[in-house]
């Protein structure tokens, strides 16, 4: 027994394919799946939108994953070195922006968990019952509240002790986080779907009207759900392939992600739109509340609706639950991604995490305090993750389509043969598709303003330009410095190279 | 009055059909992806 224990060596990485799979259904699945699914899916033409989502999932966010996991696994860095090694030296300011916007995406992201705490409380509590004005409380909670500041420092500390941990801390901690947001989302699907009048809702959410997928909203909605569902551009499957096995599948685990995302997105849909209808006075009043924002959603309707319904009680503790722990998992993952290419650079882990934490709580602060700074912050990076999906096509087809699927992807670990179809996707749908997002939302948001050019508007064009510019300009500036720093090289551009131990993953 | 009867019957037809379409394809698709990665084996590097 004890020569077996002496001869066991320290396993790297994740300590299963299961458990990566866990992680990366942990990472993507987020607020976008519980709140925003369910309100824009009702309001573009229910079944019509699944129908354009499922296809744009299939042609733009699985073949870009696919090889982002490509990209994470074959060079075991986070995305600076990653893009250094995968396609070059002149090329590592691109996973600098990557990086730096998801330190963006965390710093504003821990607000909105912040605000899901709150709220939590108050179901708990049942601190929001008898108020009338819903938005005002909530108003009072995301502008100028000190409770919300203390809890978004909670939050930072709580993500930033458990990617102190490494890939085992983000691994257990998935363990609790996966189970409870499930059987949260589960439970109160069924608690909605028992509601008298839940069949509305579920008329709304799946009905199909095929003339509708002529309408070009509705195809720009689906995308852009499925992009900033899934995960693609965001360096989030890039830097938790990092720490995957180099004698396993890519292809399985990839699709595997994607259908966890969509059947989280599709149960979160079950419990809101049933409950919105079951309670709502009129059809006309649900689709008001639909129409409605993501915060409108969330904090103002569903907690109305909570304290309306047949056991509301316990739905609002599980549906503010289930939010709180899709949320975490996801913001532990943003640290994770911005911290990693601090200990590529020769840092300690130790010290990246506390330099990051200290970053993200400056950055942050802002956004705690006024809903404005954080919508603006949403805005930007939310743009920002389109081009860093952009990036990784770019990557992927300067590396090579044809070699990165018949070598990396269907190796012979593959649990499912990936075939010609992605090197279309990769090289022409996907590329084309993503700029068409990138373009549509730009000039969308010159009518969102009176003066689009404005740097200072919340949602102006302006803003993102001068936020965003600045952004890439600084990346290409330290491109030299950020490549340099980074002393080790794993991939030989031919094979995976085993986990190396980088700190995080051990 | 007749026609809209007839045309809501239509699409709750259309509606529960799409709802087993989706809610088999995305659950049934999960569990038989979780299944097959579940029985992988693990190869240490």
């Amino acid at each position: 027994m004890e020569g077996t224990n002496s001869k066991k060596k320290k396993q790297l990485g994740y300590s299963s394919q299961f458990a990566l799979v866990i992680s990366l259904i942990a990472g993507c699945v987020g607020t976008g799946n519980i709140w925003r699914f369910p309100r824009v899916a009702a309001t573009n033409g229910g079944g019509t939108f699944i129908v354009a989502w499922t296809i744009m999932w299939a042609l733009v966010c699985i073949p870009i994953m696919l090889g982002e996991h490509v990209i994470g696994r074959s060079t075991r860095h986070g995305a600076p070195g990653a893009f250094r090694d995968f396609i070059g030296e002149k090329f590592a300011w691109m996973g600098v922006v990557i990086a730096i916007t998801m330190a963006g995406v965390a710093a504003y992201y821990s607000t909105v968990i912040a605000w899901v705490l709150q709220y939590l409380g108050l179901s708990l509590t049942k601190g929001y019952y008898g108020i009338e004005d819903k938005q005002a409380l909530f108003n009072s909670i995301s502008n100028g509240n000190i409770v919300t500041v203390i809890l978004f420092v909670f939050v930072l500390a709580l993500s930033a002790f458990i990617v102190l941990k490494g890939i085992k801390g983000i691994e257990k901690a998935n363990k609790y986080f996966i189970p409870i947001l499930f059987t949260c989302l589960v439970v109160s699907a069924i608690n909605s779907l028992r509601l008298p009048g839940a069949s509305d809702g579920l008329h709304y959410l799946f009905d199909i009207n095929l003339k509708d997928l002529l309408s070009y909203k509705i195809w720009l909605e689906a995308l852009t759900q499925a992009v900033w569902s899934a995960g693609p551009g965001w360096g989030l499957v890039i830097t938790l392939a990092v720490f995957s096995r180099a004698k396993s599948d890519v292809g399985l685990t990839t699709i595997t992600q994607g259908f966890g995302d969509n059947a989280g997105a599709l149960l979160a849909a079950l419990v809101v739109l049933p409950a919105i209808f079951a309670i709502a006075p009129s059809i006309a009043a649900a689709e008001e509340i639909c129409q409605g924002g993501n915060n409108g959603l969330t904090f103002v309707s569903m907690t109305n609706i909570f304290e309306n319904m047949p056991g509301g009680y316990l739905v609002s503790i599980l549906f503010f639950t289930s939010l709180f722990v899709a949320a975490i998992s996801s913001n532990v993952c943003h640290f994770m991604i911005c911290s990693l290419p601090f200990v590529d650079s020769g840092m300690k882990k130790e010290k990246a995490v506390k330099l990051m934490f200290i970053i993200l709580l400056i950055w942050g602060l802002p956004s705690a305090w006024n809903i404005n700074f954080l919508s603006n912050q949403d805005w930007v990076f939310g743009q920002l993750m389109v081009v860093g999906s952009m990036f990784s096509c770019f990557a992927i087809i300067k590396f090579g389509t044809k070699k990165i699927r018949q070598q990396f992807i269907n190796n012979k670990y593959k649990g499912i043969n990936i075939g010609f179809w992605w090197e279309i996707c990769i090289k022409i749908i996907s590329p084309i598709i993503v700029v068409t997002m990138f373009l549509w939302w730009s000039i969308q948001s010159i009518g969102w303003e009176a003066n689009w050019w404005n740097p200072f508007g919340v949602f102006s064009l302006g803003t993102f330009i001068v936020q965003g510019g600045l952004i890439i300009l600084v990346s290409i500036l330290f491109n030299k410095k950020v490549s340099s720093s980074i002393k080790t090289k794993y991939f030989d551009g031919e094979t995976f190279p085993p986990i190396p131990d980088n700190g995080f993953s051990g | 009055m007749d026609l809209v009867v007839k045309k809501e019957k239509y699409m709750t037809f259309n509606s529960i059909i799409m709802m087993i379409l989706c809610l088999g394809f995305y659950f049934g698709g999960f569990a038989l992806v979780i299944f097959k990665i579940g029985k992988m084996k693990n190869i240490d590097d």
